[in-house]
């Protein structure tokens, strides 16, 4: 949601609705702002129960229940779980509404109710955005592990090596995902407390800027166009895979960086030699960072949805929703309802990214 | 240390991500110390906090357990300045009171020990410093007046030094000099 401010009247043709929701938000949303155009009391406390209704309605409408306003009391079941988390881009904070109606003299009204601590906890300044840190790849600096808790002893050319179980058993943050994580300690909740609390942009910053004849989403950045793929399939490649790091490829007994060289129907063929030759670069930059991403996102698109079984394969493995990088809420905007699965797939990818590219796991020969 | 973690290529004993750290751990005596790895993530954000605060000059730090915390504070100190120290001793955590018994021992030796003689080099170029176990000591002269001038040459040098202690006022001793330290000790305590 943007941090500037929104006149209150407006905010029906202000929020981000998705389509699907787009018609119930909009009648709900508009139902409120008649009724306190009426009713208006210009006091803070009622300022923040509207606004709590308003979250409060968004939340169960996309709970796909329906909302109705309770007349004369509309502000009796304010839902303490319509909080940023949950909604995402469509959440509002009382502080970037400005009031532009003028207050009304009640003939009789209920008296605003005390907001519920976390309703005023969750729309409150203090608000603290997930960091971005929280969604490396790369781990923590300071590793915790349980030095009785043995996981794996190996020996390697008859030298022992000891792994122990990483802590927290059940990871925090994304960033805690090690080789030792098993995902079927995690439970919804915990799976859940994986989701950013705002979205954070993890492509290049060049990617996030508009470009002629280029489709660019807020939220996404450019969307690449890349062979015959569709739109609707791009954009899900880049929610399935936000951003790539360490991505390299083993040939000749060494590693490269992938993108220096790109697959061709079977052969290897140095990126900057073919890319004028790629019927795709006509319609993009030649430049670093956009080439770079071609030829990762080709790549994966060919071998998720082509099923094309590379010659040249990625070292380790790539899977999707490696890092979940926009709250919860915004995923079931771009239509991926479970979000709990989603998340559950984040653990597991990241366990089988760390495992495969491990170098005790695989001289032992156990991945 | 980092296995949960590592991407490396191949594992062996000469691998930097393996060697730096364990030095570093095995010079301030961690190696064999379990429960700083298993800490919780409170006590890593304490520690942590301190860390950063504490840039360049001398810092206090007020605690019940100065030994767990001390250790503690290196295990932090180590995990985020081992990278590239090239086998030097970046951080190195002092035990006061063992390194006054070594110097008065050494004086009845014919030459210095090789030990203390390393431990001179560390206290004088780490670039982390955490000193413990002050109160373990009765401060006369020559303690007190050791230790400001080993804060001294450190502070012009910009180095950085973490003092941790019982509340300053329980500290042991007498004389001009430990008056001198308790005060500069008092100015310098970070908050936590």
């Amino acid at each position: 949601m943007s941090t500037h401010k929104i006149k209150f009247t407006e905010i029906p043709a202000k929020l981000p609705y998705p389509v699907k929701y787009k018609a119930a938000l909009s009648t709900a949303h508009s139902e409120i702002i008649t009724y306190v155009c009426e009713h208006y009391k210009g006091t803070k406390a009622y300022r923040d129960q509207v606004i709590g209704l308003i979250n409060t309605a968004s939340y169960i409408i996309l709970n796909d229940n329906s909302f109705t306003l309770k007349i004369p009391d509309p502000f009796v079941d304010i839902d303490t779980n319509a909080n940023r988390f949950a909604l995402g881009n469509l959440f509002i904070q009382p502080r970037i509404v400005e009031w532009d109606i003028e207050p009304v003299e009640s003939k009789s009204e209920p008296e605003p109710k005390a907001i519920p601590a976390t309703v005023a906890a969750s729309a409150s300044e203090d608000f603290i955005p997930t960091p971005k840190e929280n969604i490396y790849l790369k781990g923590r600096t300071i590793p915790r592990f349980d030095p009785d808790d043995v996981w794996l002893r190996t020996f390697i050319n008859g030298e022992e090596f000891v792994m122990y179980r990483s802590l927290p058993i059940v990871p925090e943050i994304q960033r805690d995902v090690t080789v030792t994580t098993d995902v079927n300690r995690c439970t919804s909740s915990d799976l859940l407390k994986l989701y950013p609390n705002v979205l954070i942009k993890t492509r290049a910053a060049a990617l996030y800027q508009p470009c002629e004849s280029l489709t660019c989403l807020d939220d996404l950045g450019m969307v690449l166009p890349i062979l015959d793929f569709t739109e609707d399939q791009l954009i899900r490649n880049i929610i399935e895979y936000p951003h790539f790091y360490h991505v390299e490829r083993y040939v000749d007994g060494d590693w490269e960086k992938f993108y220096k060289r790109i697959e061709i129907n079977g052969e290897l063929h140095d990126t900057m030699e073919v890319w004028d030759s790629l019927p795709d670069s006509k319609r993009i930059p030649k430049s670093a960072e956009y080439i770079k991403d071609y030829v990762i996102r080709r790549y994966l698109l060919e071998r998720d949805i082509l099923h094309i079984d590379h010659k040249y394969p990625m070292w380790g493995s790539l899977d999707p929703f490696i890092t979940l990088f926009m709250p919860a809420a915004d995923y079931k905007r771009y239509g991926i309802d479970d979000v709990v699965a989603t998340a559950r797939t984040c653990v597991t990818s990241r366990v089988s990214w760390y495992q495969t590219r491990n170098p005790i796991l695989r001289q032992a020969g156990l991945v | 240390m980092l296995h949960g973690q590592c991407e490396r290529h191949i594992c062996d004993n000469a691998c930097p991500d393996y060697v730096e750290p364990i030095y570093l751990l095995e010079r301030n005596g961690l190696l064999n110390i379990k429960y700083i790895y298993s800490l919780s993530s409170k006590e890593v954000s304490k520690a942590t906090a301190i860390l950063h605060k504490a840039d360049s000059g001398l810092f206090t730090v007020i605690s019940d357990d100065t030994i767990r915390f001390s250790n503690i504070l290196s295990y932090c100190a180590v995990c985020e300045n081992w990278q590239g120290n090239r086998l030097h001793c970046n951080v190195f955590h002092l035990n006061y009171s063992n390194h006054m018994d070594n110097i008065q021992r050494s004086w009845n030796y014919k030459e210095t020990p090789e030990s203390l003689e390393y431990a001179e080099i560390w206290i004088q170029t780490a670039k982390i410093l955490i000193i413990s176990n002050l109160d373990y000591i009765k401060f006369g002269d020559f303690q007190a007046q050791t230790l400001l001038n080993l804060i001294h040459n450190r502070s012009s040098n910009s180095l950085t030094t973490i003092v941790v202690t019982p509340k300053i006022n329980t500290l042991v001793g007498n004389g001009v000099f430990f008056d001198r330290l308790k005060s500069l000790l008092s100015e310098a305590v970070i908050k936590t």
